[in-house]
């Protein structure tokens, strides 16, 4: 299976990937990440920070540069409620600006709803009409049992129907064909597709130690007594196209990857008209303070975000 | 709060081969509640407090008359000690020693004028003025009563209805266990004595269990009669130890009956007495439901320490889990003992044998061998780490960092072992094996 090389190598856009925007976890800026995509010949990158758009502006600039289709979207853990539940993940990517208004909004409520810094978040307080022209990639955690995973399937298709996947991770485990194997009986199941999703922490192996002092920091503890909080491997950076070719088996990678071609070409419009609509040169036109994420703001339409909204860089991206 | 007194009152004679006397009675009910006291002929207790410890009412109950009917001894329960003594002179069948049955006027009204002692003193006075039973004198104005008859009269009839607190000297534990007890007819084997010898180790077990003491070493007397020959002697003794402290009748007995199998008697024995020698603290086995293996591991981490101080502290080691993802680190042996909670358990596979320093495996064709080529099964299990990690202090110390690819693989003889790649200087890989699957 390993040295077995694939016919042609894949196009392959990741959809998880968190820079050092996601405190003490990301291990690499996000024009980095963004610049290595680009050199692995990735047909995009999702920024995802968790319960953060902090990162988006930075990997704007260097995806304008580098001329790479970028995504910008957000993650969140949701935590269970009961026994039945079990940790989430739940990747949003937004597919327009409407979408992207909706999850800085999502971001916001949550934000305020809790300490600084910090965010709770379960399944009561989300839905899918909240997080309209978004789409979702369902992770669950390995150690959900299996009608755990069957619920949190079945919520991800009640809420996001005809947009949602489910994220599939293969980071080099011994159990890595058994989860796969589990990820495909759900999909049978709940008939969501799966998709590849590499939940990507920094952009180069090498980033590992840096990676490594920043889960003893956040754990609060020295780095020799962290023992399994931090990462098994160095797995979780931006893989060659050749690597993850050879990681997915190639009677899954048609099926796991069909969906990231697809969303790829879909999205790239979607990250073109953000990128465009969004980082306008000048104050918007109208500004509706309290109000900011209006809906129905048409294409071409006046922008829906008032003045403090609007990114920093907005002058320096043309 | 209402009383829950236990009378014991010894059997006389006939009904008993050998009357206990009321002293070692309390001193053996001593263990069921520290309220003991004489009274009169025999002895009164109160057991509210004690009921919990023993499993509830029923269960002391129970436990009570079982050991006193051994001893020779009837008991009868009551709201007050005066009458619960009342109720087991009077009482004619079993059901009747029960002073709960009904409501205390209703069991103490019938009962004759010398169920009480203070009562019966006046019996000849109030006979004739027509009292026939306690309920009778209760009837009679109390004034009267009072000014006709000494205080005491009044005292134990309101103790008794428990009209009025009853105050008494409780039973004091001794300090060392020494019974004596004249045996019914002369015994001319040393293992017949074992029958009057059984109520003494009653009575000794009673007394341990009061003081919370185990006997080691407890020491059987016994007096010849007058009617003995010259050369017999006075008597004689024999003493029996046992391995730990233990309050257990029957061990007790079971080992006297093998020692006095051995013995011969100079001369019929008259009387015989038992004395605790050596007594020690034990640690009591718990009537609760769940076990207390908490209290056990304690005795082994004495147990280490005792070893630990003979041997020296670098002799013991014990194995301590650690969080790791490295296979080698996962545990250690250290000498210390272990200071923090144990890791929780790593979910995945690991193997059941490690080796020490893991083996280079040979490859042909790129393909590992041991003992035949593997068939790689499962895999890989990256595991990256360690890069802080130092073998010594030392600056120029080699790093323990690791980098391998970890499979399954399965040897034609070897069975399923568990084996890493592992990147090497100039480009190379090479394969490891590095443990084995029971």
């Amino acid at each position: 299976m390993l040295n077995r090389p694939p016919r042609s190598l894949p196009d392959y856009v990741e959809l998880r990937c968190c820079s050092n925007f996601t405190f003490l976890r990301g291990a690499s800026h996000p024009d980095e990440l963004v610049q290595r995509a680009a050199e692995l010949g990735y047909r995009g990158l999702a920024i995802t920070d968790e319960c953060s758009m902090a990162g988006v502006v930075r990997a704007h600039v260097a995806a304008k540069a580098a001329g790479l289709p970028l995504l910008l979207g957000s993650q969140f853990r949701i935590d269970p409620r009961d026994d039945a539940e079990s940790s989430i993940t739940l990747v949003v990517l937004a597919q327009d600006l409407h979408g992207y208004g909706n999850l800085c909004a999502f971001i916001t409520k949550l934000r305020r709803a809790s300490e600084k810094g910090t965010y709770h978040l379960t399944l009561d307080n989300i839905t899918g009409a909240e997080l309209e022209s978004c789409v979702v990639l369902l992770c669950p955690g390995r150690n959900a049992t299996d009608a755990q995973l069957a619920a949190a399937g079945r919520w991800t298709l009640n809420q996001f129907t005809g947009r949602c996947w489910i994220g599939v991770e293969q980071l080099r485990r011994i159990d890595d064909e058994l989860w796969l194997h589990r990820m495909r009986q759900l999909s049978e199941l709940t008939a969501l597709p799966l998709v590849a999703a590499g939940d990507v922490h920094m952009h180069v192996r090498s980033r590992k130690p840096l990676q490594d002092v920043l889960t003893a920091t956040r754990v609060g503890k020295p780095l020799t007594e962290c023992g399994h909080a931090l990462q098994r491997s160095a797995e979780q950076h931006l893989r060659t196209r050749l690597r993850l070719a050879q990681t997915f088996p190639p009677s899954c990678w048609r099926k796991l990857c069909r969906s990231p071609r697809a969303a790829a070409s879909a999205w790239t419009n979607c990250a073109t008209s953000i990128r465009t609509r969004s980082y306008r040169r000048g104050p918007p036109r109208r500004a509706t303070c309290g109000k900011p994420h209006t809906r129905g703001q048409g294409a071409g339409g006046p922008q829906a975000y008032p003045s403090r909204c609007t990114p920093r860089s907005s002058t320096s991206c043309r | 709060m209402q009383g829950h007194w236990a009378a014991l009152l010894p059997l006389p004679l006939p009904a008993s081969p050998s009357p206990i006397d009321a002293h070692a009675l309390g001193i053996w009910a001593l263990q069921y509640t520290p309220r003991v006291a004489l009274l009169e002929d025999s002895v009164v207790a109160e057991v509210a407090g004690s009921a919990r410890l023993f499993g509830g009412g029923e269960q002391l109950h129970a436990l009570i008359e079982a050991g006193a009917a051994e001893l020779g001894a009837r008991v009868a329960w009551a709201p007050t000690g005066t009458a619960a003594l009342a109720v087991a002179r009077r009482a004619k069948t079993q059901a009747e020693l029960d002073g709960f049955r009904l409501p205390l006027t209703k069991i103490l009204d019938p009962l004759p004028l010398d169920a009480i002692a203070a009562v019966h003193r006046h019996q000849a006075t109030l006979a004739r003025v027509g009292c026939r039973c306690l309920g009778d004198v209760r009837k009679l104005p109390r004034g009267g009563l009072g000014r006709r008859f000494d205080k005491e009269l009044l005292h134990a009839l309101d103790q008794a209805y428990g009209l009025r607190p009853e105050a008494y000297d409780w039973l004091a534990l001794p300090e060392a266990f020494h019974a004596r007890m004249e045996l019914l007819s002369r015994v001319e084997t040393a293992p017949a004595l074992l029958f009057g010898a059984r109520r003494l180790l009653l009575q000794m077990a009673g007394w341990l269990a009061a003081r919370r003491m185990g006997a080691t070493e407890f020491t059987l007397r016994w007096c010849h009669d007058v009617m003995r020959a010259k050369d017999a002697g006075t008597g004689g003794e024999l003493t029996v130890r046992t391995a730990q402290p233990t309050q257990s009748v029957e061990h007790f007995a079971r080992l006297l009956a093998e020692h006095l199998a051995k013995v011969q008697l100079a001369a019929p024995a008259g009387d015989i007495e038992l004395l605790a020698t050596e007594v020690l603290p034990i640690v009591e086995e718990s009537r609760s439901l769940i076990p207390e293996t908490i209290r056990k591991g304690r005795g082994t981490d004495l147990a280490l320490e005792r070893i630990q101080a003979r041997l020296g502290t670098a002799c013991v080691r014990r194995p301590v889990l650690s969080q790791d993802h490295r296979l080698e680190w996962m545990q250690s042996w250290s000498c210390e003992p272990a200071k923090r909670r144990p890791a929780p358990r790593y979910e995945l596979p690991v193997p059941t044998w490690i080796l020490d320093e893991p083996l280079r495996l040979v490859e042909r064709d790129n393909r590992p061998h041991y003992q035949g080529p593997l068939q790689l099964l499962l895999g890989p299990d990256r595991v990256e780490g360690g890069w802080w990690h130092r073998s010594s202090a030392d600056a120029n110390a080699a790093p323990m960092n690791v980098q391998r690819d970890y499979w399954l693989a399965l040897s034609p003889h070897a069975g399923v072992l568990w084996v890493y790649q592992q990147r090497l200087a100039h480009d190379q890989t090479a394969w490891f094996l590095h443990g084995h699957f029971a």
